[in-house]
């Protein structure tokens, strides 16, 4: 068993937990089969310029609510139509990012999670790049990219 | 006769099966959840025997919020004639999830029964652990009963008599058994446990004391004592034997019984040396002389008178 397998991040005052285990746990078993399938290997939505943990300490919450939200909204609903396999697995992932996002929701996210400039401007590059792309193919490209996400939130503090 | 009596059931029902009747779907669906493993149970349609078959689906809050409300199959409660199914691999987060069960007989289905209230694995009991408390000599060892990797244990232990000066440790793994303390010789020590689950931030109650003695330090001694006894002689007798046997080989290599011949012993000027006629003759250049016999007896006689 990992060490503690809740992440905490802190945002000011507001102390959000991410369970690592399941996320880890549900991605593990659909990895390999979502980036093989994955056909635009030189597009990368997240990209390491504009990663979480090098967000200014003041945007990242904001950042980090746009993530979850991009996660719940466009990509997990799209990847439902496999297997009951990987139906579940996403179920997994979807339900603890919800967790997290409620969890965030309950901060006083006017004063917790103020959306500055960077903020914006960092999540709008994720979306124009996922939009480019047909919904499918994007959604499956997100989902693969989810290792790159969970290593984000590992080195945030 | 059982057989008799299914086809005859299933012949009565069928027409009304036929008629637009319905499959009666399932009853009393609960959730029977405890220390974070869960099972969904329901009541069977016993009138139409093992013939029936269930299937479930679950709904977590993303399901509801984000995914048109959607409901996901769980492959292994799929088609079963048992009236329970593991849901534990499928309540994965903790949030409100609904549960369906339907029945089906042949190409009949019965309506989806759901859950009466969503349930959230916050509510799991989590139960007292068990564990095995035991004295290897002097150390106080505890076994904590395997739980899976959500569980961490937070273990109690003192000495008996001295219950205000508890100590305390954090068992992550329980799959080991974990040393808590060396024991003073014939005291007695007392370990209880409580289960934590970081996921849903909660504990169960302490499980009952358990006390275990240490050894007495007598004992110990009087047990091993003969075979210190035995071991401090053999060691004497190979001491003995190594320092005589050393003797043996010194008094040939450092003190030999051949004296130095004169010459080693100078230790004047070179001069001295070429002066020195203390040696005229080599030991090794005595030669034997050879006495004729008759010498020999004249030698003899003269002795002798």
């Amino acid at each position: 068993m990992p060490i503690s397998s809740l992440k905490r991040l802190h945002f000011g005052h507001c102390v959000v937990s991410v369970d690592m285990y399941e996320i880890r746990k549900g991605f593990g078993e659909i990895k390999e089969m979502t980036q093989a399938q994955d056909q635009y290997t030189s597009i990368r939505l997240l990209h390491r310029s504009y990663s979480l943990p090098d967000t200014k300490t003041e945007d990242r919450c904001c950042f980090f609510h746009y993530l979850l939200e991009f996660y719940l909204a466009n990509v997990f609903n799209q990847c439902q139509i496999y297997s009951n396999f990987h139906q579940r697995r996403v179920s997994r992932i979807a339900n603890n990012f919800l967790t997290v996002k409620k969890e965030l929701n309950l901060c006083d996210t006017v004063t917790t999670c103020p959306c500055g400039k960077e903020a914006i401007h960092r999540y709008e590059q994720i979306l124009s790049r996922f939009e480019r792309m047909d919904s499918h193919s994007a959604a499956l490209k997100a989902l693969g990219e989810l290792d790159i996400l969970l290593e984000w939130i590992d080195k945030t503090e | 006769m059982a057989t008799c009596f299914r086809s005859f059931l299933l012949g009565s029902l069928m027409p009304l099966l036929v008629s637009g009747a319905l499959l009666p779907a399932p009853q009393n669906i609960t959730i029977l959840s405890t220390n974070m493993k869960h099972f969904l149970v329901w009541s069977p349609l016993t009138a139409l025997g093992e013939a029936v078959k269930y299937s479930v689906e679950f709904q977590g809050e993303y399901e509801r919020d984000y995914a048109n409300d959607s409901w996901i199959p769980i492959g292994e409660c799929t088609g079963i004639s048992a009236t329970q199914c593991d849901i534990t691999e499928d309540i994965s987060a903790t949030v409100p999830y609904n549960l369906r069960v339907r029945a089906a007989l042949g190409t009949e289905v019965s309506r989806w029964a759901t859950l009466n209230g969503l349930f959230n694995r916050v509510t799991t009991s989590l139960i007292p652990p068990m564990l095995n408390v035991m004295a290897d000599g002097h150390h106080l060892l505890v076994e904590l009963e395997h739980l899976g990797p959500a569980f961490e244990f937070l273990v109690r232990y003192w000495r008996k008599g001295q219950e205000d000066q508890v100590y305390e440790k954090v068992v992550r793994d329980s799959n080991t058994t974990v040393h808590l303390e060396t024991m003073e010789a014939g005291a007695e020590y007392c370990v209880k446990a409580q289960t934590y689950v970081e996921a849903i931030n909660r504990s169960s109650n302490f499980s009952q004391a358990q006390c275990v003695k240490a050894t007495e330090s007598k004992a110990f001694s009087v047990m091993f004592a003969p075979i210190f006894f035995v071991a401090f002689v053999v060691a004497v007798f190979i001491l003995f034997l190594l320092a005589w046997k050393t003797c043996q080989l010194c008094q040939y290599s450092c003190c030999p019984n051949e004296g130095l011949p004169d010459t080693l012993k100078l230790t004047e000027s070179p001069a001295g040396i070429l002066n020195y006629r203390g040696e005229e003759a080599e030991k090794c250049d005595m030669s034997v002389h050879v006495q004729p016999p008759d010498e020999l007896l004249r030698f003899w006689i003269h002795d002798a008178l």
